[in-house]
């Protein structure tokens, strides 16, 4: 299986809110991991002292994500965020 | 044309969204029937729907996959899950839905609450799967960086408005959010600094944002193609900062990469 077909696997398993298996997917591959986890932290870091909320006015600080990320913890926004990364990498891919 | 409904409650984080259509409905209607802050009650959209007989309806407010909430987290339209939340005691309005176009802009209810709709009668629903996020205003204003994932998802309403189908505004809706995702990938908008992450909020609300029912769905006749334009920023409403954390729901997943 090529990366962009990995990434592919894992989008689907996300869409399908199957988080477990996404992740465990996504870790099979331990490079393209690291990659997507770097993707999420830089992008989160692009706002240091921003806070992401939703229409349910959940609140989530992005320093605190970060450090979530950091000691693979995904949880809610998280993997919102992780399908998106996943998405562009894969597109960067050719898949 | 008849007067479409927008349903705009304030309290409880939700100012941003109804701040932004508060701003968007008088471009692309010519004659809105707004319920907005404290007249934005399940009492009042009830009376308004049964009244006016809107063919398109525009609600927001905090949503679970069986319920969706207006003024002061009052359930507007729900379904008897007592088990999920006490928001879905009983079913709520569900015999108001028929005949209608719906966007229904609150997290989760495309899970179960849309598809509930369009069993009962409901001509097609607009609605999110998953959560809706975006930034935080920084200010007391709404900048394009909180705004952005609400101009691409109102193209539902502007594109429905110009006489589209349902299927068709999906496909604007989507065609919109991959606009603003090349403006902070590619475009003037990655100058901004938090660029990256509001690209990656913009491509996660395309994600969970679903359309529900006949794609043939129509509410007025085919005309111009109708636009808006935000004067950014724009004034939230007093006390519309105050976010609770309210409704958590139950289906955020947490594991452990």
């Amino acid at each position: 299986m090529t990366p962009a077909e990995l990434l592919a696997q894992v989008e689907a398993l996300l869409d399908a809110g199957r988080y477990n298996e996404a992740l465990r997917l996504l870790a099979s591959d331990r490079a393209l991991y690291q990659r997507v986890t770097q993707g999420v932290i830089r992008a989160l870091e692009s706002d240091p002292h921003g806070i992401i909320t939703d229409i349910n006015g959940n609140v989530w600080r992005t320093s605190d994500l970060i450090r979530y990320v950091r000691a693979g913890h995904w949880f809610g926004p998280l993997f919102n965020l992780l399908r998106s990364e996943v998405e562009l990498l894969r597109r960067q891919l050719g898949g | 044309m008849t007067p479409l409904l927008y349903i705009l409650p304030t309290t409880h984080g939700v100012d941003v969204p109804s701040t932004i259509m508060k701003n968007v409905a008088p471009q692309i209607d010519e004659s809105p029937i707004i319920l907005w802050d404290g007249e934005a009650t399940a009492e009042n959209a009830r009376k308004a729907i049964l009244g006016h007989n809107p063919p398109y309806i525009f609600t927001t407010g905090h949503g679970l996959p069986c319920a969706t909430t207006l003024q002061d987290l009052q359930p507007f339209i729900s379904l008897a899950e007592p088990q999920m939340s006490p928001y879905c005691k009983a079913e709520r309005n569900l015999d108001i839905v028929k005949g209608r176009v719906w966007h229904v802009h609150s997290c989760w209810c495309g899970l179960q609450l849309a598809q509930e709709m369009v069993k009962r009668g409901a001509w097609a629903v607009f609605a999110h799967d998953k959560e809706f996020l975006f930034l935080m205003p920084k200010t007391g204003k709404i900048d394009i960086i909180t705004a952005t994932p609400f101009l691409a998802e109102f193209t539902v309403d502007s594109a429905m408005l110009s006489g589209m189908t349902a299927g068709e505004a999906q496909k604007a809706r989507e065609k919109a959010y991959d606009h603003w995702l090349d403006y902070f990938l590619k475009g003037e908008g990655q100058k901004l600094d938090p660029a990256p992450l509001v690209a990656r909020i913009v491509l996660a609300d395309k994600m969970i944002s679903k359309l529900y029912g006949d794609p043939t769905a129509t509410v007025t006749k085919p005309g111009p193609r109708k636009t808006f334009q935000l004067g950014l920023p724009l004034d939230r409403p007093v006390g519309g900062s105050a976010i609770w954390l309210a409704l958590p729901v139950a289906l955020l997943m947490f594991a452990r990469g």
